[in-house]
């Protein structure tokens, strides 16, 4: 679900903050020029999200989420379940927050795992997210705030009408240019939602977030990750996949926001900054794999 | 499974053989004089897959070297991974006599796909055909060379 209504601009409709967020963009030299010229709190509202940064999950000044919560995938090896899920939730959230009734997606990861999801599912070893989505087109997945799924529950999933479906979904990479991937990826966030991203998982991955969880529990890790932050990485353990859900090119290192699915405590709120990858080696790789942006009906 | 293996046995098995002398001597300047790693100067001990990712003559684009890391993963493999690691360690860091390079070739045979298979697996035999069956077997020592057959997993 989204964010509370007390954290609602309550006077900013959808198409009047997208022309903003344009406008704002433009002034910054960043994406499509807009018309409309905001008042100093819209201003601010819009400043949050340009070029340069974008958080859709702590968005504008009044910090809305687009996000659904945090979910935990247990000891299942379905993350793509999970980032698939959040991604087409956040896409839906960003384009219909504050239509009039509109309350948000919280849709099924279980149904999608277990009715889409390869024959070994949680001893899988791997399940692209490119597979699990023509699932999401052609079937669709059902409101788990419906409660007609539960993830634990992998009992044969019944289609219902009520059933969100996408149309599709867009590969963002060019892989001959890394930059204009990065640019690509900056671009869809900041105009359309989170991305899917596949990344290498290496054993300091959990254990970095495991660490300042413990550390510093319930707050948010400022810290950027990347294999070998705290010394060695460690081997690599598969293929992680993450929903980006923003981006800073003004940190140091630059990174993107990546929500994870391993639950609320883990790394403080159970977001990760992930280092932006240079195409080197000794890197997550996290723009290379591969990255899709939804296209909702 | 072993999407990003095409045609990798090919080209490490040129490695292993042509190259086997310069391949040996940036595996141990990366991992150390045994392969285990050293952390005084920073190097790692050596795991599957993270030696050929880093020479880009080998995987030539980030989505390759990436691909082949994630195939490399330990989610994805039994505990016959240990025994390819072992064997490779002891391959690149050979000597004879002692502080003399003698680095041992490994041929790595086509990989097979097991429809049935959920994790990856690999047979490692000597170059008698006797199959090596964990990491510190007797074996491996005496062996001249070494085969390896990996058999993965139907791809998703």
């Amino acid at each position: 679900m989204i964010n509370s209504s007390a954290k609602r601009p309550q006077l900013v409709t959808t198409v009047s903050r997208r022309r903003l967020l344009n406008a704002s963009a433009a002034a910054a030299g960043g994406f499509v020029a807009g018309t409309i010229l905001p008042s100093p709190v819209l201003q601010a509202l819009a400043d949050q999200c340009d070029a340069n940064n974008c958080d859709l999950h702590k968005f504008g000044a009044t910090n809305i989420n687009y996000m659904t919560s945090v979910k935990h995938q247990g000891p299942c090896n379905a993350c793509t379940a999970f980032a698939v899920v959040a991604t087409i939730e956040g896409t839906y959230n960003r384009k219909n927050f504050g239509a009039s009734g509109d309350k948000g997606l919280n849709l099924s990861e279980g149904q999608l795992f277990y009715a889409a999801g390869p024959k070994d599912k949680c001893y899988l070893s791997h399940w692209w997210p490119r597979d699990a989505l023509p699932y999401c087109t052609q079937v669709g997945l059902a409101r788990e705030d419906e409660e007609q799924f539960a993830f634990w529950d992998n009992s044969t999933p019944k289609p219902t009408i009520s059933n969100i479906k996408i149309a599709g979904s867009t590969s963002l990479i060019d892989s001959t240019n890394l930059n204009k991937t990065k640019q690509n990826m900056k671009n869809w966030i900041f105009q359309t939602g989170p991305v899917i991203a596949v990344m290498v998982q290496y054993e300091d991955f959990q254990a970095f977030g495991d660490a300042w969880a413990t550390s510093h529990p319930d707050a948010e890790n400022t810290n950027v990750y990347f294999p070998g932050v705290g010394g060695s990485p460690g081997g690599v353990i598969g293929g992680h996949v993450v929903s980006i859900v923003g981006y800073s090119d003004t940190g140091t290192p630059k990174y993107w926001i990546c929500k994870n699915s391993w639950g609320k405590k883990w790394n403080g709120d159970g977001y990760v900054r992930i280092a932006q990858g240079s195409g080197a080696s000794g890197e997550c790789y996290i723009e290379s794999l591969e990255v899709l942006g939804v296209l909702l009906s | 499974m072993a999407s990003g293996w095409t045609g990798l046995a090919q080209t490490l098995n040129i490695q292993f053989d042509t190259n086997l002398d310069d391949f040996a001597k940036k595996f141990k300047d990366k991992h150390g004089p045994n392969g285990n790693g050293d952390a005084a100067q920073g190097k790692p001990a050596y795991k599957f897959g993270q030696f050929v990712d880093k020479h880009g003559g080998l995987l030539n684009s980030a989505a390759e070297r990436g691909r082949f890391l994630i195939d490399s993963g330990s989610r994805h493999w039994d505990g016959s991974i240990n025994i390819l690691e072992a064997v490779v360690k002891h391959s690149l860091t050979h000597e004879k006599p002692a502080g003399t390079p003698k680095p041992k070739k490994i041929k790595f045979l086509d990989i097979l796909t097991d429809p049935n298979a959920t994790h990856a697996r690999v047979e490692v035999r000597d170059h008698n055909g006797n199959q090596i069956n964990a990491p510190n077997d007797a074996l491996i020592e005496p062996a001249e060379n070494f085969v390896v057959q990996i058999t993965c997993p139907p791809s998703t």
